[in-house]
């Protein structure tokens, strides 16, 4: 069932009775391709500055808990107290924050779900300590999320990861990040998602009441962010230029294709998914075992591999391995050969229909998790609102289509042969990237 | 939308029972099978018996667990793979200290082909040319927190067993995998769980079909119990100069599942390290910043049952670890739990179980292990009506027996010599 709140806020709730738990999922149109100028990271620190400490002065709840008697009143520890789970993600689009507690705790949850958009106030010493946090993330974020880095920004020129640059980010202040909140954090820029062991009317009920006030305070605050459209510049150099070598783990080409923006269509899209499944699961095994010019061979679809993710322009990226005296152009040339015999020619049924099962499969296992489910569904409304709130089942919809946990395996099996042929044209067509990479000794 | 009054949504009436079917096939495979009327996916556990009793087969063991399920005698590794991707399916394995637990997730409508794989590679497996026979390279000597876990156990409980001996199984003779497979991986003392959306009548004409001429067993490899029940209390300071962090672990005394008093002590041990705001997390972490994180939990396996706290510090603050850790159990089992802990350690027991179930592959694991282990497979959607029942001078009772620190070893492992007690 799907419902939009006065203030705008839209509450997608999905009753899956049976294990007693509740998933709940705040995602909201506010990412790093939102972060100033000169605060690469922002949208991430704000995510950051949603689970305050308790002890934090800036938090109202604070108070509450200065009895002495060592009990802490924040979200965490509500959700830590009674066995389940939270934690959020930011991505360039947007960010979600996801909780699961057993089912009778949701009236507590979604209390203080909306508290902590109401109250968000943080310090200065929080903002120190997130930040400090933050840098450690991207620390540890290491060589491999480094590549993906640095071939999305050669083809999509100015998007950048959402991590954050932690030189920019000492430098943020309480008040950018409250600046940051009012303005991106607003109802009509959120969806709420909760799956699970509940009755969907008496959840929006419950919503109506907790969340009434977000957005009525903040009105007139805010105002239109113009550093995205300074932000996106120019367009991928659409050739095989060579660019300088990455160092990496060993020698190897990276190349990176514009993937289709599932924006305007997820038909194009999941056909480029199941393109990549097909060229992943054999082709470019058979290529690495039969050519030597290449030992190795992988490609992800999407960021770091997650498909759908996102709707913030997207790549997959080609990973090969060079053999000793071979050059980048002779590797890279091997795996447009692939790309090109699956341009030319459709794969044949049982190829496809492996691709195809193994993908259908793989979805309906990580929709076996309410969490995932309360996520996918936010991001089906938030992200992808042309293509319906996702499931036939849901209200409103009948038409089977949508980017729902369950339409999604649906969508995938409509893929066909044609369809994946195409792809690997449209693929083709786009904007590309080559870069060597230089093997380094570790 | 008005809304004119509380309302607070209750959670829905829980689903209907699951059908539930469990027998023993005449080649002694411990069936249970599970109807989830609807469910997308089936989930097939199979737990096969495979403690390292034996050091001579421990190498045999190791390469044995890496690659079953990877070929058989007509069908490849490659051939295997094609297969399973056209299924869906995915396979995997698990080694424990006690079982070998192969898993196998298919979407729903793929489980006969699924029953049909795993047949074949149960029953015709294929492991290629016998490996070379191992050269005597010695191993290299194990790490600080391998040491320290064996010598705790050691201590605690006594004597020679798999679970302290420190001999890596090094022998040199030929691997032969194909003999092991047929001796361990038997359907006799195994245990085979499907969760799935079709009837279990369904499925037990499936398995019965495919595994009904798999034979042999049982194998024998269950861990044995150790030599002491209880643990023997005491102070154990391992000395390594080279140790990076300081290191403790504790051994006390328990009660394992179902047993009555396991419920009492279970709660006790939240208060004390099973969340978030337990006494030790508030102790340790957060008034003297001793260690980022520090819990506690009964550990039970078919050697025995033992209440373990463990966290890691700076190095030189094992001796400080151990004073506190040890002054916390004093002071639950002097007093007891406050009200308020109580509370949310019923409230927080309550909710964890729900999480184990909390996705069909989850859920399969569990009650797989609940089976293998010789509980109800509705032992933990029962469980929180037996927290329920549980009354605050329960769980002071059950700290005040079983926290004693006159009842716990304390061991640490640091790179300074700890004042006094026994070392090693």
């Amino acid at each position: 069932m799907s419902l939009r709140l006065e203030s705008g806020l839209r509450l997608v709730t999905e009753e899956a009775p049976g294990r007693g738990l509740v998933a709940v999922a705040l995602t909201v149109a506010a990412g790093g391709d939102d972060d100033p100028v000169g605060r690469h990271g922002m949208a991430h620190l704000v995510e950051h500055l949603m689970f305050p400490r308790d002890q934090s002065p800036g938090f109202a709840s604070g108070a509450e808990s200065a009895s002495g008697s060592g009990d802490d009143e924040s979200f965490v520890a509500l959700v830590q107290e009674v066995g389940g789970m939270c934690n959020a993600e930011t991505h360039r689009d947007h960010t979600v924050f996801h909780t699961v507690v057993p089912a009778d705790a949701l009236p507590e949850v979604l209390a203080h779900e909306a508290r902590r958009l109401l109250r968000f106030e943080p310090s200065p010493e929080t903002v120190r300590s997130e930040v400090a946090v933050i840098g450690e993330e991207i620390r540890a974020a290491g060589s491999g999320s480094r590549l993906w880095d640095t071939v999305l920004t050669a083809l999509h020129p100015g998007a950048r990861d959402a991590y954050g640059t932690t030189a920019e980010l000492r430098r943020a202040t309480a008040g950018e990040a409250e600046t940051f909140f009012r303005r991106h954090y607003r109802p009509e820029r959120a969806v709420l998602s909760v799956v699970g062991d509940v009755d969907a009317g008496l959840v929006g009920e419950l919503v109506e009441r907790e969340f009434e006030a977000w957005g009525r305070e903040a009105c007139g605050r805010g105002d239109r962010d113009s550093r995205a459209a300074a932000r996106v510049v120019g367009r991928a150099r659409g050739g095989d230029e060579p660019r300088p070598a990455i160092p990496y783990g060993r020698n190897g080409v990276a190349v990176g294709h514009a993937l289709a923006d599932p924006r305007r269509g997820l038909g194009p899209y999941l056909a480029q998914v199941v393109l990549c499944e097909i060229l992943r699961r054999g082709r470019l095994r058979r290529l690495a075992a039969e050519r030597g010019a290449v030992d190795a061979a992988s490609v992800m679809c999407g960021y770091q591999g997650q498909w759908l993710a996102s709707a913030a322009p997207d790549l997959a990226l080609v990973l090969l391995g060079r053999a000793p005296g071979v050059g980048t152009e002779e590797a890279a040339a091997l795996w447009l050969d692939a790309l090109g015999a699956l341009a030319a020619a459709p794969p044949d049924g049982p190829e496809l229909r492996r691709a195809v099962t193994v993908l259908r499969a793989a979805c309906h296992r990580q929709a076996d998790s309410l969490t995932a489910r309360a996520v996918t569904h936010g991001r089906a409304a938030l992200l992808f609102p042309s293509e319906g709130d996702g499931d036939s089942s849901s209200a409103g919809k009948g038409d089977g289509d949508g980017a729902g946990p369950d339409a999604i395996p649906r969508r995938l099996a409509a893929v066909t042969a044609a369809d994946v042929s195409s792809a690997a044209r449209a693929l083709l067509a786009a904007p590309r990237t080559v870069h060597t990479l230089e093997g380094v000794a570790p | 939308m008005t809304v004119t009054s509380p309302t607070r949504p209750a959670p829905r009436q829980p689903a209907a029972p699951r059908e539930t079917l469990r027998t023993i096939l005449p080649n002694g495979l411990d069936t249970a099978l599970v109807h989830i009327p609807g469910a997308p996916l089936a989930e097939l556990r199979l737990v096969l018996p495979y403690a390292r009793t034996e050091p001579a087969l421990r190498p045999a063991q190791d390469l044995l667990a890496a690659r079953l399920g990877t070929a058989t005698t007509v069908r490849d590794r490659q051939a295997v793979a094609d297969r399973a991707a056209d299924l869906g399916a995915e396979f995997s394995t698990v080694v424990t200290a006690e079982q070998l637990v192969l898993s196998v997730s298919v979407p729903g409508e793929e489980l006969p082909g699924a029953l049909e794989l795993l047949a074949d590679l149960l029953l015709r497996p294929s492991y290629g040319p016998p490996p070379a026979p191992r050269t005597t390279t010695p191993q290299p000597p194990p790490g600080p927190r391998i040491r320290l876990r064996r010598a705790q156990l050691r201590h605690a409980f006594g004597g020679s067993h798999p679970l302290v001996d420190d001999d890596p199984g090094t022998a040199a003779r030929e691997l032969d995998l194909l003999a092991l497979h047929h001796r361990v991986i038997v359907p006799g003392g195994a245990v085979l769980l499907v969760l799935s959306g079709e009837s279990t009548e369904r499925v037990l004409a499936g398995v019965r079909e495919e595994l009904g001429a798999w034979s042999g067993g049982p194998s024998g490899l269950h861990l044995p119990p150790f030599p002491r029940r209880e643990p023997a209390p005491g102070r154990l300071a391992l000395h390594d100069p080279s140790a990076d962090q300081a290191l403790l672990l504790t051994a006390g005394p328990a009660v394992p599942a179902p047993e009555p008093g396991h419920t009492a002590l279970h709660l006790a041990q939240v208060v004390l390290g099973g969340h978030a705001s337990s006494r030790l997390t508030r102790r340790l972490r957060e008034r003297h910043g001793l260690a980022y994180a520090v819990d506690a939990r009964i550990r039970q396996n078919r050697a025995g049952c033992w209440l373990e706290i463990d966290c890691a510090g700076a190095p030189g603050t094992g001796q400080r670890l151990a004073e506190e850790v040890t002054a916390c159990l004093a002071e639950l089992a002097e007093s007891g739990p406050t009200p308020r802990e109580a509370y949310r350690a019923r409230r927080y027991a309550a909710g964890f179980t729900r999480f184990a179930l909390a996705t069909r592959a989850e859920e399969a694991s569990a009650l797989a292990g609940f089976a293998a282990s010789g509980l109800d497979l509705d032992w933990l959607t029962r469980y929180p009506d037996a927290i329920a029942q549980v009354t605050d001078d329960h769980i002071a009772e059950a700290a005040a027996h079983f926290l004693a620190p006159a009842r716990t070893l304390v061991a640490t492992l640091d790179h300074t010599p700890a004042p006094e007690g026994p070392t090693q």
